[in-house]
């Protein structure tokens, strides 16, 4: 993504001309967006823009679309062997500041350093990306104004009432409005909401010891594995081989996983290496907020707060790590 | 392979579903190619029994003492013993009678002048009585770890499945969490790797394919009961299918903490593990003796 200097000025589309952005968008791929069935608000294929649901944060994230839970590494069919080539083209609308910088995170580990995942790489190039801004706080188990985000997305809209500002944050996203032929709106900038929850430090290497805070998390955790499924930025995979009955043809697949199951570090000869719930509840943490920035200098975690909010015992590591901050002062 | 599988089905009480369901998967030709089914009652007519097989897949629970012979003889007659099924592998709906009084459930069922000369057991899964190698399970047993097995054995590899809760596929497939809408669902604490179909259809999980060995029943029930769940409701879920390896696992937690993380003597932990100390030990259930 050719990202263009961030710039407040932006073009103006009333909220009964979205359809010519959704035409405009649909030339890049297949639309989705954040629907909801009456129940749960999850990001899926749409094609109005009266279906959207730009209320609230979805309880699932978009990372099904470029990083998919079954992913075939390759094929075998007795002595030939393929890869994915074809890979969708796709525009993720209306997402959050928290799920683009997720994806920003996820280029830093796939795509900039080597080797590149190739999968990867297929799925994000196909991958158009239009933002929405938070006017407020959208739940309250968002802290995102703690996590240092970015301006990272193709277009930006900016909800002004009855219409839009839109922004450009990349070539193509300009590309796209230029075909538009909107008219400009001028600068405009909107403040970055607070909401209550926030993370008073992000400094937690200092508590690594302090464990009988970190218990009282992993006392309440279930080892449900639900705060990874649900993150935007865990990437963790494991590979299996998948054959059929007369062992002539086969997969090798990539499946997502998750640090909260012992099995994830069993190794050859029985070990594991996190065995007890509390290494692994605070191994996810430090994994966010102290192993990832020392290797990639930006925050794993975006503070989107579905590790909280679709915690079942809602689980929240925030305030422990706030307590045992509190204390040091 | 130069020598195929010499395989064996056979059940004890049950009610074959699990082995039905054999019949029904979808790849039973492409199986039956490619191993040598030797035994298989339910489905065919010839049956070679007191040979050596390289697996028998056993479906049923111990309730009576032929099954306990038979069983051995099973048990002597093969290299592997794969337990299929919730009867098999947890004791399933026969198991609830652990955690009931003998004689109240045999008045249900007897009239005054039988119960004289009637003495029920205590249903048990097959491995409080001897060792199996591997377990496949769900009430009936799933289709697809079965398929996942064979494909495995099959490539010579040992059968694994790695321990995630019901919870890791409902996410996967975007399955908002029943817990969340207010539903009592056991998938924190069931073995997960069944495609969650309950969950898929409304329905909460009632933990027919046994404990996630690594739950955490304590802040299960917690979350429960804040949810104003009663114990009493609680321990009917639990009880439902898999009993006997739910208030063991549960035990086993208890025993694990320290004194001063002891729970009052009313909680739902403590429900289970006087069942599982007093009539649950392994292998050692007093009806069992004797005779």
């Amino acid at each position: 993504m050719n990202r263009l200097q961030h710039s407040s000025d932006g073009l103006a589309l009333g909220k009964d001309q979205m359809h010519r952005l959704l035409d405009a968008l649909k030339e890049y791929g297949e639309l989705i967006g954040p629907v909801h069935d009456g129940q749960w608000l999850r990001m899926q294929t749409f094609s109005k823009y009266e279906e959207l649901c730009l209320k609230g944060i979805s309880w699932f994230t978009s990372k099904e679309y470029f990083f998919p839970q079954r992913q075939v590494l390759f094929q075998f069919d007795g002595h030939s062997l393929t890869r994915q080539e074809e890979f969708p083209k796709r525009v993720l609308f209306g997402l959050r500041l928290c799920d683009l910088n997720a994806i920003a995170v996820n280029d830093k580990l796939f795509l900039e350093q080597e080797p590149q995942h190739r999968e990867y790489k297929g799925y994000r190039e196909g991958l158009t990306l239009v933002g929405l801004w938070c006017d407020e706080v959208q739940d309250k188990y968002c802290f995102c104004s703690s996590m240092e985000l970015e301006h990272f997305y193709d277009i930006c809209l900016y909800d002004r009432g009855d219409y839009y500002h839109i922004k450009a944050g990349s070539e193509k996203g300009q590309e796209i409005l230029e075909k538009l032929q909107l008219l400009p709106n001028g600068p405009y900038e909107k403040e970055f909401p607070t909401g209550e929850m926030k993370l008073s430090t992000k400094d937690i290497a200092k508590f690594f010891d302090k464990n009988q805070v970190w218990q009282k998390g992993a006392k309440e955790c279930l080892s449900c594995g639900d705060c990874t499924t649900l993150c935007p930025t865990c990437m963790c995979f494991d590979v299996q081989d998948e054959v059929e009955v007369d062992l002539t043809k086969g997969f090798r697949i990539q499946k997502w996983d998750s640090c909260m199951y012992k099995d994830f570090t069993l190794v050859a000869g029985g070990h594991v290496y996190r065995n007890t719930r509390l290494n692994r509840f605070k191994h996810r943490i430090y994994h966010k907020l102290v192993y990832f920035p020392q290797k990639f200098e930006r925050y794993m975690c975006t503070g989107c707060g579905r590790c909280i909010r679709g915690c079942p015992t809602k689980i929240d590591w925030i305030g422990l790590v706030n307590e045992m901050e509190g204390e040091t002062q | 392979m130069s020598e195929k599988l010499k395989v064996g089905i056979f059940g004890i009480t049950g009610c074959m579903g699990c082995q039905l369901n054999i019949l029904y998967q979808k790849e039973l030709l492409q199986i039956l190619d490619a191993i040598d089914l030797r035994a298989f009652p339910v489905g065919k007519e010839v049956n070679l029994e007191n040979e050596e097989f390289d697996i028998i897949f056993l479906e049923g629970v111990v309730v009576n003492r032929r099954d306990l012979e038979d069983l051995q003889r099973y048990r002597k007659m093969t290299k592997k013993l794969v337990a299929i099924g919730a009867c098999a592998t947890d004791g399933c709906v026969p198991a609830i009678k652990n955690f009931m009084n003998n004689k109240n459930v045999e008045r249900s069922v007897y009239k005054e002048s039988e119960l004289e000369s009637m003495h029920s057991l205590d249903p048990r899964p097959i491995d409080d009585f001897v060792k199996v190698d591997h377990y496949i399970y769900g009430c009936p047993m799933d289709k697809m770890e079965f398929l996942q097995f064979m494909k495995q054995t099959l490539l010579g590899k040992e059968f694994k499945v790695a321990a995630k809760p019901i919870c890791y596929e409902c996410n996967l497939r975007e399955r908002g969490c029943l817990l969340e809408q207010g539903i009592e669902c056991m998938g924190p604490v069931t073995f997960g790797n069944c495609s969650v179909m309950c969950p898929l259809k409304n329905y909460p999980c009632v933990g027919c394919r046994g404990p996630y060995p690594d739950a955490n029943f304590e802040a299960y029930f917690s979350m429960l009961e804040d949810k104003g769940v009663d114990k009493e409701t609680i321990a009917r879920h639990m009880n439902r299918f898999a009993g006997v390896k739910f208030a063991r696992l549960i035990q086993k937690e208890k025993e694990g903490k320290g004194e001063e993380e002891k729970e009052d003597e009313n909680s739902c932990m403590d429900l289970f593990c006087h069942v599982a100390k007093d009539r649950l030990k392994k292998g050692d259930a007093s009806c069992w003796g004797g005779n």
